[in-house]
């Protein structure tokens, strides 16, 4: 004998809620087990006094208090709300909210990152401990032209130009051959270094290469270079210049930067 | 005005009305005294508790959801506030004023002697249990009206229910309520 369920169709039985297949079980229930009559009993008993509890509730009357009360908290009017509210306010909408939460978060996020990444040691470097140099059109200010070399005969012709600053030498050579030649700039490397080799004007049968203490450009027809050293002392130094037909040199010469 | 919906009465009071809120307390004061009274088990806690609570309904009715009914948002406060009010109340009391309200009463017939165990033994049920048979039984609601001001699901009120009446029938054996029955 289940005893839960039993309660459970007696107090339905005692509700009026009990279905037509529980109401035979019961009376089964009912029949067969005088216990089961007994719980039935008692709480048809218990029910009935519960159902009187309303009959002996106390009667007050707090009306006046409460409105005393009320009136002695400034008679607070309590505040109107709308039923329905069919329209929210753009900020209002859930989706604004999140969107914002949500970016918020990731730039939260970006800022504690940022800082968690800044380097704040406070060491700065000063100017002269800084490696390397900075060239740009400053350092070609009061630039002045140290030599310039001609050269022409059937085989080849050049002309190279060179001018020199404090801080860098400028060459500039157009040459000009119907057979390959090679033409040779040769430097210390103590003293200059190269910057950049610019193909102003240059064909496809012609190539420049650069190393340490040497350019050589390997000429074929009409062309023109744009090459830039660096004046590593601004001290006097030469810069050798060779052209070569088949390795033997048919013009040699060398200019001499930083007179002054 | 008295025979307008609780609702409409609630509009009214949001809107001014004071003689409005005059009819609600009208209403509910005596069912929420007597729920309070067996829920506390101390006439002047009850009291105070009751007037408190209609202050303070009067205070909230601008945020009332027109969408649940008067009854179950009052009758849900009077249960929060009595259960609030046990809580914060010292556990050694609760044994010293059990029988009060019995010892109160002068008794006459057995009705009377059996009505006095029955509610002693509601006062002993825990206040889960308790709260159910108070709205079932002394604000009469229905187990979907229970549901509503509870929040408990409809299976859940029925089954706490037998349970509750179950639980009554194991006290009052031991008090001798079935006696000369």
């Amino acid at each position: 004998m289940n005893n839960k369920k039993i309660i459970g169709i007696i107090c339905k039985d005692l509700d009026q809620e009990l279905s037509a297949g529980e109401k035979a079980e019961l009376d089964d229930y009912l029949a067969s087990s005088p216990e089961v009559h007994q719980i039935y009993r008692q709480q048809a008993l218990i029910k009935k006094h519960l159902d009187e509890g309303q009959a002996s509730m106390i009667e007050v009357d707090f009306k006046k208090n409460i409105l005393n009360k009320i009136a002695m908290e400034a008679y607070k009017q309590p505040q109107k709300k709308d039923n329905v509210r069919l329209v929210h306010g753009f900020l209002s909408r859930p989706v604004v909210k999140f969107g914002f939460t949500f970016f918020m978060g990731i730039f939260m996020g970006f800022l504690i990152f940022s800082f968690l990444k800044a380097d704040f040691t406070g060491t700065s470097v000063q100017t002269n401990q800084m490696k390397g140099a900075f060239y740009d059109n400053e350092s070609a200010n009061n630039i002045i032209t140290a030599d310039v070399l001609q050269y022409d005969s059937p085989v080849a012709t050049a002309i190279i130009k060179v001018r020199y600053s404090t801080t860098m030498v400028e060459i500039t050579a157009e040459l000009t051959s119907n057979e390959p030649v090679k033409c040779n700039f040769l430097f210390d490397y103590n003293n200059f270094a190269v910057l950049n080799i610019q193909n102003s004007n240059v064909n496809n049968q012609t190539t420049a290469m650069a190393a340490g203490n040497f350019i050589q450009i390997n000429n074929m027809g009409e062309n023109k270079f744009l090459i830039y050293l660096s004046n590593k002392n601004a001290l006097q130094n030469n810069i050798d210049f060779k052209i070569m037909l088949n390795d033997s040199p048919i013009f040699q010469n060398s200019v001499q930067v930083n007179k002054d | 005005m008295i025979d307008k919906d609780d609702n409409e009465l609630v509009y009214e009071v949001i809107h001014g009305s004071t003689s409005s809120f005059e009819v609600l307390i009208d209403r509910y004061q005596k069912t929420i005294f007597n729920m309070m009274l067996r829920m506390v088990n101390d006439t002047e806690t009850a009291k105070d508790l009751t007037q408190d609570l209609f202050v303070q309904a009067y205070e909230k009715l601008g945020g009332f959801n027109f969408r649940f009914r008067f009854f179950s948002w009052i009758y849900r406060m009077a249960l929060n506030k009595a259960i609030d009010w046990n809580r914060k109340r010292k556990p050694t009391c609760r044994l010293e004023l059990a029988d009060s309200q019995l010892s109160d009463t002068p008794v006459s017939n057995d009705s009377e002697i059996r009505s006095n165990l029955l509610q002693v033994a509601v006062l002993r049920l825990n206040p889960k249990y308790r709260a159910l048979v108070l709205l079932k039984y002394y604000c009469d609601l229905s187990y979907e009206e229970i549901q509503e001001t509870t929040g408990v699901p409809l299976k859940k009120v029925r089954s706490r229910l037998f349970i509750a009446r179950e639980m009554l029938r194991k006290e009052l054996i031991v008090n001798g309520f079935f006696e000369n029955e």
